[in-house]
C-alpha cells in the first residue's frame, strides 16, 4: 500500500527532475569561465584548404527541428528541460568516474583527450571521456558531454581516423543536442515510462558504472535515426577538417557489420546496428561524404603508427576479454577481421586456437558434442602449432599448446611448450605451477 | 501473514539468505571435508555450499563451495556469462576456469598475482590470489585455493576490500585453509 502512494510522488518527481515541463526555449549559462576551449586545430585541414571555416564545419548539418547548437562551455539554463536531464546524467556520470571498469591509464586517457579535444574544437572543454573496459563494441555520448568509450570499441578501430569518427559522431551528438530531440519526441509520444525508469534508476541503483546501468542509460539516449544521419555528416566533417582520412569512417562500419550481421540481417545485435541506419545505407552515405570533403588526391591520413603505438598493446588484453564472451562464431569472424588489417600472422594463430580451445571446452557431453569438440581441439591444435612454427613471441601460444598436447595425451611434447612458456616469461605468475607440472610429468623432453 | 509471504517471496526474490552466528569451531562442507574457524562467524549453508562472513558480504566473505561437478557451472547468476567446469580440465584451465567465474561474477580488470600449487587437505591443489576492482571502484583482493577430488572442484573463496580488511582477516583465512581435514567415508 505504502509502495502504491509512493509510485505517483516518484514518478512526479522523476518527470520534474527529466524536466518534462514546457520545453522549447533555448536558454545557457557558461559552464567552466576558467575553461578556454583551443581556438585552432594543428595539422592540414582539406575543408580549411577549400576556404571553409571552422564555424561554417559545426554549421554542416541540416537542421530539421529548428534545434539550436549547445553553445560552447554551457550548460541549460535551470529553468529549461535540458537542464533536468543534465541533472539526472551528472549524477550519472559522478558514479563512472569511479566505476570499477573505467581503464586508469594516463597515456591512452592522454591520447584519447587529444583527438577529442581537437576534433571537438571550441566544445573541447564540454566533452568528458571515460574509457571503460567492456568488451563489446559501443561508444555513446550523453547529453551533457559525457562520452563513454568502451574497450570492445578500441579492438575494433584499427587507426586513428577509425576511431576519431566515432567520436567526431558522438561530439555530433553533443553538439546538436540529439538527446533532447529524442526525449521530446518520447514525450510526444506519452512514452513517460522511459523517463521515469531512468530517473528512478539513476538515483536509486546502488552499483556504479555497470553495464546494465550504461544500457539503460543508452537506451533512454538512442537517438532517432536522421539523428544518427546527422553525427554521421558532422563525424566525417570533423575528421576531414583534422587532415584524416574519411574513407575510414565507412570501413569500420562495414568491419562490424561483417562481424556481427554477416548475413545482412540487422538483427540488432549490437547497441549501434539496432539503433543506426542500415550498414549499406551507412556506408554508402559516408563513403559519399567522404568523396565530398576529401576526393582522390585529396585523402588525409589514417594515423595508424601513433594508434598502434598507444592502443596497439591494449589489444591483446581486449581480445582475451572478449573471449570471455563465448560468442564463439563472433569472435571467429572478427579474428579474420583483424588479420585482414594486418596483425601478425602468429598472433593470429594463436587467436584462433585459443577459440577453438575455449569452444571444445565447453557444450555438453553427448557423442555429437563430444566429437565436436575433438574437432575443435585438433583445430587449435594446428594453430598453435602454426603459431610456434611462426617462431611467435606471445609466451601464452606455448602455454596453450602445451595444454593442448595433453589433451592429446602427448606429455613429453607438453612438457616441451611449457618449458618454451617458461623461458619467454619466467616470471609468470603461474610459472610454480608449470614447474609442479612438468615435474610431476616426468616424461623426458624429446 | 500476507505481509510475511510478501517479505517472504521479497527475500527469496532478492537472493537474502539467512546467516546465524556460528562459534569458532569445525564446519562441513558437502560432507567431504571439514576447516576450523577460530572465532565466530556467521554463516549460511545453501545446496551444500557454505558463506561465512563477519560484518557483511561486501566487507568479507569467505566461500566454501559443494564439489562443482562435470559440465557445471561455480555458481547460478541468472544473466552472467560464467564458465563451465569440466572434470578433466588440467591445472591450467581450472585457473583460466576460475579467473573467469570471478570475472563472471562481477570483479573488475583482474590482477592475478599468483598461481600455486598448494594442498587441499589432504589432497594436492592449488593457490591463486587476484587484485580487482569492485563494479563501484572499490579495491578488493580475493584468495582462492582448491581442489579437483573425485571429479569435482572445491574451492574456497576470500575476498574483502584491500585497505584494512584483507590483511585483517587474512590470519584468520590461513588458518582456516591449514585446517581444511578430510571426512573419513565409512
Amino acid at each position: 500500500m505504502r509502495i502504491k502512494r509512493c509510485i505517483p510522488v516518484l514518478a512526479i518527481g522523476a518527470l520534474i527532475l527529466a524536466g518534462c515541463q514546457t520545453t522549447g526555449q533555448n536558454k545557457w549559462v557558461t559552464a567552466n569561465p576558467q575553461k578556454v576551449a583551443p581556438q585552432s586545430a594543428e595539422g592540414p585541414s582539406t575543408l580549411v584548404a577549400q576556404g571553409i571555416t571552422r564555424d561554417e564545419i559545426f554549421e554542416v548539418g541540416r537542421n530539421p527541428y529548428a534545434y539550436q547548437n549547445i553553445p560552447p562551455n554551457s550548460r541549460p539554463a535551470t529553468d529549461t528541460t535540458e537542464a533536468g536531464i543534465w541533472y539526472v546524467v551528472d549524477k550519472v556520470e559522478e558514479k563512472s568516474k569511479t566505476a570499477g571498469n573505467l581503464i586508469r591509464d594516463e597515456e591512452l586517457q592522454k591520447y584519447i583527450d587529444g583527438i577529442v579535444c581537437q576534433l571537438a574544437g571550441p566544445y573541447c572543454g564540454d566533452v568528458r571521456v571515460y574509457v571503460q573496459n567492456i568488451p563489446a563494441f559501443n561508444a555513446s555520448m550523453a547529453p551533457n558531454g559525457m562520452m563513454s568509450v568502451w574497450s570492445g570499441f578500441l579492438l575494433r578501430a584499427q587507426n586513428e581516423a577509425q576511431l576519431a569518427s566515432v567520436l567526431g559522431h558522438e561530439i555530433g551528438h553533443y553538439i546538436r543536442r540529439h538527446t533532447i530531440q529524442g526525449m521530446e519526441d518520447q514525450v510526444a509520444k506519452s512514452n513517460f515510462g522511459m523517463v521515469f525508469q531512468l530517473a528512478a534508476a539513476t538515483m536509486g541503483v546502488p552499483v556504479a558504472g555497470n553495464v546494465a546501468q550504461l544500457m539503460l542509460v543508452g537506451s533512454l539516449f538512442s537517438f532517432s535515426r536522421d539523428n544518427e544521419r546527422e553525427a554521421d555528416l558532422i563525424g566525417v566533417s570533423l575528421l576531414a577538417k583534422d587532415g584524416y582520412d574519411t574513407r575510414e569512417a565507412a570501413k569500420i562500419w562495414q568491419h562490424v557489420i561483417e562481424e556481427t550481421d554477416p548475413d545482412g540481417e540487422n538483427t540488432g545485435t549490437t547497441n549501434f546496428l539496432s539503433t543506426h541506419p542500415s550498414g549499406k545505407e551507412r556506408q554508402e552515405t559516408l563513403t559519399s561524404l567522404a568523396n565530398e570533403l576529401q576526393g582522390p588526391g585529396k585523402w588525409g591520413k589514417t594515423y595508424k603508427e601513433r594508434f598502434d603505438a598507444i592502443v596497439g598493446p591494449w589489444k591483446h588484453q581486449f581480445i582475451m576479454d572478449e573471449m570471455r564472451l563465448e560468442k564463439w562464431d563472433n569472435m571467429l569472424r572478427l579474428v579474420k577481421i583483424l588479420e585482414g588489417s594486418g596483425v601478425a600472422e602468429d598472433k593470429i594463430a594463436f587467436y584462433r586456437g585459443e577459440v577453438f580451445r575455449r569452444r571444445g571446452n565447453e557444450g555438453d557431453a553427448d557423442a555429437e558434442e563430444l566429437d565436436d569438440r575433438q574437432d575443435d581441439i585438433d583445430r587449435a591444435f594446428n594453430h598453435y602449432r602454426k603459431a610456434a612454427d611462426l617462431n611467435t613471441q606471445i609466451p601464452e601460444a606455448y602455454r596453450s599448446l602445451g595444454l593442448v598436447y595433453e589433451a592429446k595425451d602427448m606429455p613429453s611434447k607438453a612438457k616441451q611448450a611449457y618449458m618454451k612458456y617458461l623461458a619467454l616469461m619466467p616470471d609468470a605468475k603461474d610459472a610454480k605451477m608449470i614447474k609442479y607440472m612438468i615435474d610431476s610429468m616426468g616424461a623426458p623432453v624429446s | 501473514m500476507r505481509k510475511f509471504g510478501l517479505l517472504l517471496s521479497l527475500l527469496v526474490l532478492s537472493g537474502c539468505a539467512f546467516y546465524s552466528l556460528v562459534p569458532a569451531g569445525k564446519v562441513t562442507v558437502d560432507d567431504t571435508y571439514t576447516f576450523t574457524t577460530q572465532q565466530d562467524w556467521n554463516t549460511n549453508t545453501q545446496f551444500g555450499q557454505v558463506n561465512l562472513t563477519l560484518d557483511g558480504q561486501g566487507i568479507q566473505q569467505i566461500i566454501a563451495t559443494d564439489g562443482i561437478e562435470n559440465e557445471k557451472k561455480a555458481f547460478a547468476l541468472p544473466g552472467r556469462t560464467l564458465p563451465t567446469y569440466k572434470s578433466s580440465m588440467s591445472p591450467l584451465e581450472v585457473k583460466d576456469f576460475v579467473r573467469d567465474t570471478v570475472a563472471g561474477m562481477g570483479a573488475e580488470q583482474i590482477e592475478e598475482t599468483e598461481f600455486r600449487p598448494a594442498d587441499f587437505g589432504p589432497w594436492p591443489g592449488f593457490r591463486t590470489e587476484y587484485r580487482y576492482f569492485s563494479k563501484n571502484g572499490l579495491v578488493r583482493r580475493m584468495i582462492v585455493t582448491g581442489t579437483q577430488h573425485n571429479d569435482k572442484l572445491y574451492l574456497i573463496i576470500f575476498a574483502a576490500p584491500e585497505l584494512h580488511f584483507f590483511e585483517k582477516h587474512k590470519p584468520e583465512v590461513e588458518y582456516i585453509l591449514n585446517s581444511i581435514q578430510a571426512i573419513a567415508k565409512s
